[in-house]
């Protein structure tokens, strides 16, 4: 029994079909993701109160439990909550739901990196930009961020590889992702060659992630040549 | 200090804005048509209901390549639907997972997936007495073999794994117990594809495979060319039910009501013949 390999090229083909959607559920879910974690990364170091164990609460949540369960719980168990409230959720569409479910996961993972980079900047970086009159935005955007980012930006971008191998359990609810696509395949020639469809979604996944975490790295190089150029201004 | 705290209340604010925009933008989409059924409703009184099917469960249901829903239950549920005149039926094929959690958290009023009727099943859900389908088990051998007939035949003879726990293994595993000197021997495999597991028995490396008839054996068998048969009778008979949510009682019998049509009128026998082959309604006397 060897592999078709000419057959693992034409699934490839047939596969592709699906990167535009799964790519974009990976923006989306990417973008919102980190606004989200900026967002819980502060109220858990500024200690609001309320807020601050709410966010404790959450992070600790999403980050323990699978994709697959959120999932789970945002599709079918956010409509029967917003049901209570007389909403009615169920013709939402599946894409807003999984990008919701990805969304929290990724923000409760991506404020664990953010929030120990804030802390990383010294003190004293705050106290100078202070002393020089400078108002809050422009030293978090002149100060802290450029020494806050590359610190962070290497558990950020495994976060970004993590979330490409995320969108696979989308195909759990019917959505055709990469993974979800290669699933039709095999259920629609009763598994003939089940071995070929998995190595043609493994070869797209990677291609997928290698592509990200390069972009991911032409990002590290500005932040970190811009972190540079700071130093020597400051 | 104070303007970093607000922008990153700031970012925060956006994105719940984002959000919650993009969801009352939904929302009206729903209201929308929950206005536009209501207005329905008023006139014919249609009610739109959430129903699910197994997604990648050919031919049952399944997706094909150009993305259209098909399959047998996909078939029965149309024209399910198409006798119901007040309800209208949304289809999705999702795990099967899903379709049970659907059930019971309320976005599904009906699930399918040829399912059996069980004493758990029909205690958390509400079963309509009608099948919607029939699935045999059956026997599949060698065309050269004629020596097996029964389960009583398999005993001594080299059978394909079955998946620990599954139906099957259940089946063989009680014959074994009501039987205590003639032994089926039974192995285990999980994985193994509906396709390869016919092949072995075509290539004579297993004597036998017991598997319910729902799996797509005419397409394996004429793509791959195999030298499989059927053994009949069939093991076992079983007949298959949709599944409701409990408070779907008056749905609940307006299926009953239309799967027995389908069955009088035939329809359900020449469904079968579409997608099995055969006529497996037939061998459901009850």
């Amino acid at each position: 029994m060897g592999i078709d390999f000419s057959y693992v090229l034409k699934i490839i083909d047939r596969i592709s079909g699906a990167i535009p959607y799964t790519l974009f559920i990976i923006v989306i879910s990417g973008s919102f993701g980190i606004l989200l974690a900026a967002g819980i990364a502060a109220v858990r170091i500024k200690k609001w109160k309320v807020l601050s164990p709410l966010a404790n609460i959450y992070v600790s949540f999403f980050r323990s439990t699978p994709p697959l369960i959120h999932i789970f719980l945002v599709y079918y168990g956010l409509p029967l909550i917003l049901r209570e409230f007389g909403i009615n959720a169920d013709d939402w569409s599946k894409t807003l739901y999984v990008s919701l479910a990805l969304i929290l996961f990724n923000g409760a993972y991506m404020s664990e990196y953010l929030r120990p980079a804030y802390l990383a900047v010294e003190r004293g970086q705050h106290d100078a930009a202070d002393s020089i009159g400078m108002t809050g935005f422009t030293k978090l955007r002149r100060i802290i961020l450029p020494q806050m980012l590359p610190i962070a930006w290497p558990n950020l971008e495994n976060a970004f590889v993590e979330l490409v191998k995320d969108t696979s359990v989308l195909f759990v609810i019917g959505l055709t992702d990469i993974m979800g696509m290669a699933k039709k395949i095999i259920s629609n020639d009763y598994g003939v060659k089940k071995l070929e469809v998995y190595l043609a979604a493994a070869v797209i996944y990677w291609c997928i992630t290698f592509a990200v975490s390069k972009l991911c790295q032409l990002f590290e190089k500005k932040i970190t040549i811009g972190n540079q150029t700071e130093k020597r201004v400051g | 200090m104070k303007t970093k705290l607000f922008s990153s209340v700031l970012a925060a604010a956006l994105f719940a804005g984002v959000l919650s925009g993009c969801a009352s933008n939904q929302n009206t989409g729903a209201n929308a048509s929950a206005a536009q059924s209501g207005a329905e409703s008023s006139a014919a009184q249609v009610k739109t209901v959430n129903v699910a099917l197994e997604s990648g469960s050919k031919p049952l249901s399944f997706e094909n390549d150009k993305g259209e829903k098909v399959g047998y239950e996909v078939d029965v549920l149309k024209a399910v639907d198409e006798l119901i005149t007040d309800y209208d039926f949304n289809i999705e094929l999702v795990e099967s997972d899903a379709t049970q959690i659907g059930l019971e958290t309320g976005k599904y009023a009906l699930i399918g997936g040829g399912l059996y009727k069980t004493p758990e099943r029909e205690q958390k859900y509400l079963i309509p007495n009608a099948i919607n389908g029939v699935s045999l088990i059956n026997i599949y051998v060698n065309e050269d073999d004629d020596s097996i007939k029964s389960l009583d035949d398999l005993v001594g003879k080299k059978l394909v794994p079955s998946t620990p726990n599954g139906g099957i293994f259940n089946l063989l595993t009680a014959y074994n117990q009501e039987h205590p000197d003639k032994q089926i021997t039974i192995t285990t495999g999980d994985g193994i594809s509906v396709a390869d597991r016919f092949k072995s028995v075509s290539d004579k490396e297993y004597d036998a495979l017991v598997l319910p008839n729902n799996l797509g054996f005419a397409e394996i068998k004429e793509e791959l060319g195999l030298k499989v048969k059927a053994v009949t009778p069939p093991v076992k008979i079983n007949g298959t039910y949709f599944a409701l949510a409990k408070d779907q009682t008056d749905l609940s019998a307006k299926v009953e009501q239309a799967l027995k049509t389908l069955r009088e009128n035939g329809t359900l026998s020449k469904l079968s013949e579409t997608w099995y082959g055969e006529d497996t309604i037939k061998y459901f006397t009850e």
